[in-house]
């Protein structure tokens, strides 16, 4: 039989139709969520961080990324796997493994919190908050039981004892960790958790935290799927509830004023309702920014500053009723120097709240210590 | 760039075939050359010049070898091709004391081929090629580049002349290229997982650390033969014979047998290229020194860490007990002994590779003892966690369920096409769902 020397036309068109539907597909999904590839400069060549960006640029965007995430995940349950990208998939529930924290990152974190404290000239208080997988452990099996988050914790607020004051969430949530304080689908706690850490708050703050007992629980939504659900694609557990705590009677009126890192937009009210549907827990104060500075009725009350991750979000509503301002700062987004946008001086508190696993991160020190300069 | 990737799969992958396939007959060397210089740079842009100097240095050096007439100039010649190898291969490794420096994936290799090439011209194995665009070809095209395996000019001559398309080839590559992929991103990079879930373990008890060494076995094996299967197939896909890398080496019946398995062409490479010149075959003295140097050498192939150095010490020492002290009555045993022996001796190697340092090996030497307790709880879990993964590998590890398929292929050749096929294209929608979440690229990878 004659050899044949070129493939066919058919093959061709097939081999070149591949990348030009992945390229199509993820451009397009790239606009959708407003994202674009940037051309890479020649030093970020240079250094292969081009490379990589682009890889996970790809990966993030790839056609049926959503389907073959699912995919992926049903593939590893099947194998006998019980952890996925660092979920842990129970059969009623999801935990999101944050395994070892480094001590040298958290030295750094609780250096660079001593030396905001130095620099402000009000009481800064320090939380921080454990995830569910310490708190609730016992879920999991004993061999892949974490050490518990409270000794490192213990250790951060040994070494910033001198400068403020920490706030023990740890203890109040362990106490009450039948109840629903963390969602099954996300990392971060409930409204209910949130509530816990607001009385531990007051007691350092001095504030006397609303009884539960006088708040109205209305649940905004049965339906939530939270970050861990979205990051495996996986269903099986049941949805969450998401609670929004009020007072009954308060017709105070609370303003916003969000800087999403290029110009400030104003908003009435602390809840977005109109991402239950998407990502639920943006109803608090609505997706992450870099400043919030909410303006409550109370006018005679101090003002607080809160340096933050997303878990505060929870929190903040409920601390409305005992300041006038309070401005929510998250380091990890905010790329220029605190005092651009705020005059520090004005602040009378200051709270630090984040997740351990945050504040273990390897730039939390060096986001924090820019905020400060 | 590393095949287990999106980017290469779906990006660069059908473009470069496209390229090479559309070229006209005398343009194909060059695109495949161009093609393989972009699929080194990327990520490492600042190698290509390395390797072009690589590339430079061995053709116009072999060229001026062959032109020498009389002995002496051409044992300069050889030696002044082999110490600029040389002198680009320490640039690759700097120090032994330098952390962290940057390496540059398929330089090694490079400049093993140019040795060889070089030291071939010198035998009269064969002739210089003329054309530069064809010797680079040879030398750096992309399929060889992760991993190998390593080959000589000789055994690729034929392809480099006449690349001609034939789709049942591109079908039979494609295939064998999805079963190396697999073998990577399903199994291996599983392992990788296991094996990393108990080093982050700083002092772990005696059952998890035997866990963790299998699954850094399994982890190098499934790596090592993924990569060479993928690039038998990429070179099936292009129109070349590449040799096999690795042949079953858990089915080895002694040291030597599996050091012969694990590694094909670059344990062939060291027999043909430093034991045999060293004389290790002539007496006694010579073979010690040769097989420690080999071993050695065999070990700081995959990085210069002491650790690395240690292995091959550690290897060179067990075959040559094997062959003045034990080797006899081991002959005499029963294979699953032989087996099962062979396989104990290698996986105690492997603490010095799998090890950070040679600190680090000596105490996971000591979790392995029991000096940390036993924590059989956990390492029953961890199993339980991994069973399929763990199943599958030691199935896949021999050699039945090749010949199982070769028996279908005989009775059933129809059935085995469709077949075929169908599950290489259910396989590649796995790895690219596992892909979704990244592929490690093992560190000793990068540094050939």
């Amino acid at each position: 039989m004659k050899e044949k020397r070129r493939p066919s036309p058919l093959l061709c068109l097939l081999l070149a139709s591949i990348p030009a539907a992945v390229l199509l597909a993820a451009g397009q999904t790239a606009r959708a969520d407003g994202e674009s590839l940037q051309l890479p400069s020649a030093a970020a060549v240079a250094d292969r961080s081009a490379m990589e960006q682009t890889e996970d640029w790809l990966a993030d965007h790839f056609p049926l990324q959503s389907s073959l995430t699912a995919m992926h995940t049903r593939l590893e349950l099947l194998t006998g796997r019980r952890e996925v990208d660092g979920v842990y998939v129970l059969s009623d529930r999801l935990l999101e493994r944050q395994g070892t924290i480094p001590e040298k990152t958290v030295s750094l974190s609780a250096q660079a919190v001593s030396d905001f404290a130095t620099g402000f000239r009000g009481a800064v208080s320090l939380m921080l908050v454990p995830g569910a997988e310490s708190v609730e452990s016992d879920l999991l099996p004993a061999p892949a039981a974490p050490a518990s988050q409270k000794t490192i914790i213990d250790r951060a607020y040994e070494l910033t004892a001198e400068k403020v004051s920490t706030i023990d969430c740890y203890s109040m949530l362990s106490a009450d960790r039948e109840r629903y304080l963390y969602y099954r689908t996300d990392s971060r706690w409930t409204s209910l958790g949130a509530y816990l850490a607001y009385s531990a708050c007051g007691k350092q703050m001095g504030f006397t935290a609303l009884s539960v007992d006088r708040m109205d629980v209305v649940h905004a939504s049965h339906s939530f799927r939270g970050n861990l659900c979205r990051r495996i694609q996986y269903n099986g557990v049941e949805p969450d509830t998401i609670d929004i705590y009020s007072i009954p009677g308060d017709d105070s009126e609370v303003h916003l004023q969000v800087y999403d890192g290029q110009c400030w937009s104003g908003h009435t009210g602390l809840y977005f309702r109109e991402y239950l549907e998407d990502d639920g827990y943006s109803v608090f104060l609505g997706p992450d920014q870099p400043v919030i500075t909410i303006e409550t009725d109370v006018r005679s009350a101090p003002r607080l500053l809160i340096l933050k991750d997303s878990w505060a979000n929870a929190l903040a509503p409920f601390l409305t009723a005992h300041y006038s301002t309070i401005t929510l700062v998250d380091p990890a987004l905010l790329r220029q120097p605190l005092g651009e946008f705020i005059d520090m001086d004005s602040y009378d508190q200051a709270l630090i709240c984040c997740s351990l696993s945050s504040f273990a991160e390897e730039d939390w020190a060096e986001n924090l210590n820019r905020l400060g300069s | 760039m590393a095949f287990s990737s999106l980017i290469f799969l779906y990006i660069f992958l059908p473009l470069a075939l496209l390229c090479c396939w559309l070229a006209p007959n005398q343009w194909k060397n060059a695109v495949l050359l161009g093609v393989s210089l972009l699929f080194f740079a990327w990520g490492q842009p600042k190698g290509v010049l390395l390797l072009l100097v690589s590339l430079i240095l061995n053709h116009y050096g072999g060229l001026w070898l062959e032109r020498q007439s009389t002995k002496r100039s051409r044992r300069m010649a050889l030696a002044a091709g082999v110490a600029g190898n040389l002198l680009l291969l320490c640039l690759q490794y700097p120090a032994f004391t330098v952390r962290n420096s940057p390496v540059i994936m398929g330089l090694s290799l490079c400049t093993l081929q140019g040795i060889s090439y070089q030291v071939d011209i010198y035998r009269r194995e064969v002739r210089a090629q003329g054309s530069f665009i064809t010797y680079g070809t040879y030398a750096a095209m992309f399929p060889k580049m992760v991993a190998g395996p390593l080959t000589r000019y000789g055994e690729l001559r034929g392809d480099l002349a006449r690349q001609s398309f034939s789709g049942a080839q591109a079908v039979t590559g494609f295939e064998r290229f999805i079963v190396g992929l697999s073998k990577k991103v399903l199994l291996a990079d599983r392992m990788s997982e296991l094996r990393a879930q108990i080093q982050a373990a700083s002092q772990p008890g005696a059952a998890v650390a035997w866990v963790g060494l299998l699954a850094f076995s399994l982890e190098f094996i499934f790596t090592l033969s993924g990569c060479s299967d993928m690039a038998v197939g990429l070179g099936k896909m292009l129109g070349f014979r590449l040799p096999e890398n690795v042949n079953y080496p858990f089915s080895a019946l002694s040291l030597k047998d599996f050091w012969q398995r694990w590694n094909v062409t670059l344990f062939a490479w060291l027999r043909d290229y430093i034991y045999r010149p060293l004389g290790g075959s002539r007496n006694l003295l010579r073979r010690i020194a040769a097989t420690l140097l080999c071993a050695v050498l065999g070990g700081l192939w995959y990085g210069r860490k002491g650790n690395l150095l240690l292995f091959g010490l550690y290897s060179g020492l067990m075959l040559l007990g094997e062959h003045f002290l034990w080797g006899r009555t081991l002959e005499k045993a029963p294979k699953p002994l032989r087996r099962t022996l062979t396989m104990i001796t290698v996986l105690l190697g492997w603490v010095f590779f799998s090890a950070e340092s040679a600190p680090d090996a000596f105490r996971y030497f000591g979790c392995l003892l029991g000096l940390h307790g036993l924590e059989m709880s956990k390492a029953l879990y961890l199993v339980s966690c991994y069973w399929l993964i763990l199943l599958l590998c030691l199935l896949l590890a021999g050699k039945w369920m090749y010949l199982l398929l070769q028996k279908l292929e005989q009775r059933f050749p129809r059935l085995k096409k469709a077949l075929s096929i169908t599950v290489a294209l259910l396989l590649l929608c796995c790895c690219t769902a596992c892909l979704l979440s990244g592929s490690p690229v093992p560190s000793w990878i990068t540094r050939i």
